[in-house]
């Protein structure tokens, strides 16, 4: 495969599965925080909150050089 | 701004306000904290109960049981089965079976296909309205398949990527209308209409993409064009991809066994990357969807609208990945083996 194919093939699907993982990441772990230490729901909510952050400023960090190029 | 203009955004500014803190006393949070030591919390909102997979709409079963009117068939069903499947789901031996999201992807379809009907008629030079809006999509896309693909193939990838990019982004997108979770049938007969606000049996509309059936449809579409194109374009030499006879040409005879290791690696990542075209799209739509419902039932109202613009982004997002790796793929495929880098 052609080298530069490979980077943004790459690229792209980092930021595929970073999303998902972001997002599905914070609101299970708040959820099994919540039901381990009895907490319901600030951990589920905080989980929520910290998850689509990271998901939103890591797309803008990733995404914007690759549509840039 | 005119003093109109500033007491209209501060009466706006105080309801969102006012909104905001409605939403956190009566959600789950304000709910819990507020019930003390006696006393079950009662939030705004019953609790949600998300499920996986799609509930049937229409079965059209070739067993004189199953068939008529379904949804007398699908309440009949749910009052002895909700234990055991839930509302509707999909059972083996349904038949031909109209799921929620089949459904909303049928609506997608049509809506796309208006708005390209709709669009070039009385085409003017000067692009205005809807000739507008759609002509600046296209020649994004345009330039986006230019880009990678170069001028001469971008004509042919075109229809095929924009097709992706469009259905995908779009069977995000409607999701978030709020005609999509409103819509749908009550959990008793006689509780509600189709529009009503208690507890919902099954939705009529669900967007397609939390189905694994929809991402895995449009995973095989981009295959076989991946496939298709390999082949017209370099013929049999598409194959010299996966069976490497360079080295057994050249006497080079110590690293035939790599190529075959390598050739069938490349076989191999053909077949890995539905699972994974399918998996990734499944994922974040499905995530997105739950996150909306937590998030309405933690604190209702005006806390969900930040996650709405996540979820638009997000839409956008996994349309441009499935659109723009179908894309790598296919520049991939067309490009002989020996102008590659190594």
């Amino acid at each position: 495969m052609k080298r530069g194919a490979l980077l943004v093939v790459a690229q792209l699907v980092g930021v595929g599965w970073y999303l998902a993982f972001c997002i599905m990441g914070g609101l299970l772990g708040g959820l099994w925080l919540d039901r381990k230490f009895d907490t319901a729901p600030v951990a589920t909510l905080s989980g929520i909150i910290v998850g689509s952050v990271m998901a939103l400023y890591g797309v803008y960090k990733m995404l914007l050089p690759l549509l840039r190029r | 701004m005119t003093a109109k203009a500033k007491r209209i955004t501060a009466i706006g500014l105080i309801v969102v306000i006012a909104m905001a803190l409605a939403g956190l006393v009566t959600g789950a949070i304000g709910a819990s904290l507020l019930a003390g030591d006696n006393g079950d919390p009662k939030a705004f909102l019953s609790s949600p109960n998300p499920h996986i997979p799609p509930q049937k709409i229409f079965v059209a079963s070739t067993d004189s049981k199953k068939s008529g009117d379904h949804s007398k068939d699908a309440h009949s069903d749910d009052h002895h089965g909700e234990e055991h499947h839930g509302g509707g789901m999909v059972e083996a031996g349904d038949g031909f079976v109209v799921t929620n999201t089949l459904l909303s992807s049928w609506v997608v379809s049509l809506l796309l296909l208006g708005l390209f009907y709709k669009a070039p008629r009385r085409m003017t030079m000067v692009p205005t309205g809807l000739q507008n809006l759609v002509e600046t999509i296209i020649e994004g896309l345009d330039g986006f398949v230019r880009g990678v693909a170069g001028h001469e193939n971008a004509r042919r990838f075109l229809p095929l990527i924009a097709t992706i990019f469009l259905f995908v982004m779009l069977n995000a997108w409607v999701g978030l209308l709020p005609l999509w979770p409103s819509l749908g049938f009550p959990k008793e007969v006689g509780e509600g209409g189709i529009f009503f606000s208690g507890d919902m049996d099954r939705h009529i509309l669900r967007p397609a993409g939390t189905d694994l059936n929809m991402p895995l449809a449009i995973a095989l579409v981009s295959f076989v064009f991946v496939e298709f194109w390999g082949f017209k374009m370099l013929k049999l030499g598409y194959l010299g991809k996966f069976i490497r006879l360079e080295n057994l040409r050249r006497g080079n005879f110590l690293q035939v066994p790599i190529d075959l290791f390598v050739g069938a690696l490349e076989l191999l990542s053909e077949f890995v990357r539905i699972i994974s075209f399918t998996f990734r799209l499944f994922g974040n739509m499905t995530a997105g969807e739950i996150l909306l419902i937590v998030i309405t039932y933690l604190v209702p109202f005006v806390m969900v609208l930040p996650f709405y613009g996540l979820e638009l982004l997000v839409g956008m997002v996994q349309a441009l990945i499935f659109a723009g790796l179908t894309l790598v793929f296919v520049v991939v495929a067309v490009t002989p083996h020996s102008e590659e880098e190594h």
